[in-house]
């Protein structure tokens, strides 16, 4: 997949996610979850919410009292992987932290 | 749980690491795993991304969220990648392209003179924020024309890396091609919104021969 993707892609990509192009306003989640939107924005909003899992928005709709399934809990390769980087973070930390005092 | 401060950061303490790093690995982690094929690159990137994260720390610029940084970071590993996979079939694309009108890899850089890295983020910072503005023109605008299905198309390519054929008949489309329309259509849009910020196309030299078109 990525070999067909160029970095103009990648840029917009990242930008998307970092600057939550797509996350609606407060009061559209808090009239999703009130279940009161016209219908083709309620489905673009379960699609964001759900589909594409985006955490802030998830976060704020269960706030505002949405019955989601709870986020699924981490799986074992999951909880693996994150060891592992915490692991090489302290790690680096500690040697990070010599050079410091040096 | 909250972000820790930056000044925590900073210090290098353990505790605020490990709870910035609980609060964003897996975002980092999907984001990298769409663009990478395989599982390991993806937490390679998310690894490396930590490890820029405290050596660029020091020199952290205000301007920018925690959010910024870390996936300007990881924007750059998964560049590295790119590159490093593809074999040289476009011998034409220079540094300078490869740094996308962003120019994300200085917000992490540490081996660049003061001045050096002073100018390159004035250009990016420009680039950025102009590239954000069309962007969030181009959203406004498919809101208010109410056709949400060309956020969903949009948000499925950017966001979870689908492809085309991966999304038509799940969005009730027509077919392929319909995915390939909103797509140009998005593309033009953006290259319209660009040209009245850069009419001499300096600013976003990705955007004009963006794979978009095809
Ligand atoms: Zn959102």
């Amino acid at each position: 997949m990525s070999d067909y993707l160029d970095e103009f892609d990648l840029t917009v990509s990242t930008l998307w996610r970092e600057e939550r192009l797509s996350c609606p306003h407060r009061d559209l989640v808090q009239s999703f979850v009130d279940g009161e939107l016209p219908p083709a924005q309620m489905d673009y909003l379960r699609f964001h919410i759900e589909e594409v899992g985006c955490a802030p928005c998830r976060e704020l709709a269960t706030a505002l009292g949405a019955p989601l399934a709870a986020a699924p809990e981490s799986s074992s390769a999951e909880r693996e992987i994150e060891e592992r980087l915490l692991r090489s973070t302290r790690t680096f930390l500690g040697a990070s932290r010599d050079e410091r005092r040096r | 749980m909250n972000e820790p401060r930056i000044e925590q950061l900073q210090a290098l303490e353990e505790d605020a690491w490990a709870n910035l790093q609980q609060l964003y690995w897996k975002r980092l982690f999907h984001y990298a795993r769409n663009w990478l094929s395989d599982h390991q690159a993806a937490e390679d990137v998310v690894q490396e991304t930590f490890l820029g994260a405290v050596r660029g720390i020091g020199s952290f610029d205000p301007r920018y969220t925690i959010e910024q940084f870390l996936f300007g970071i990881a924007h750059n590993r998964i560049v590295d990648y790119l590159r490093r996979r593809r074999p040289a079939t476009r011998p034409h694309a220079t540094d300078e392209d490869l740094g996308g009108p962003l120019g994300m890899d200085v917000l992490a850089r540490d081996e660049q003179t003061a001045s050096q890295v002073y100018r390159r983020r004035e250009t990016a910072g420009r680039q950025r924020e102009v590239l954000i503005e069309i962007l969030r023109t181009l959203v406004g605008e498919i809101w208010e024309s109410g056709e949400l299905v060309k956020l969903k198309v949009l948000e499925s390519i950017f966001v979870l890396g689908r492809r085309n054929k991966d999304i038509w008949e799940a969005f009730g489309l027509q077919d392929e091609k319909a995915v390939a329309g909103i797509k140009f259509r998005a593309i033009q849009r953006l290259k319209d919104l660009a040209r009245q910020r850069d009419a001499d196309r300096a600013l976003f030299p990705g955007l004009w021969k963006s794979k978009w078109d095809d």
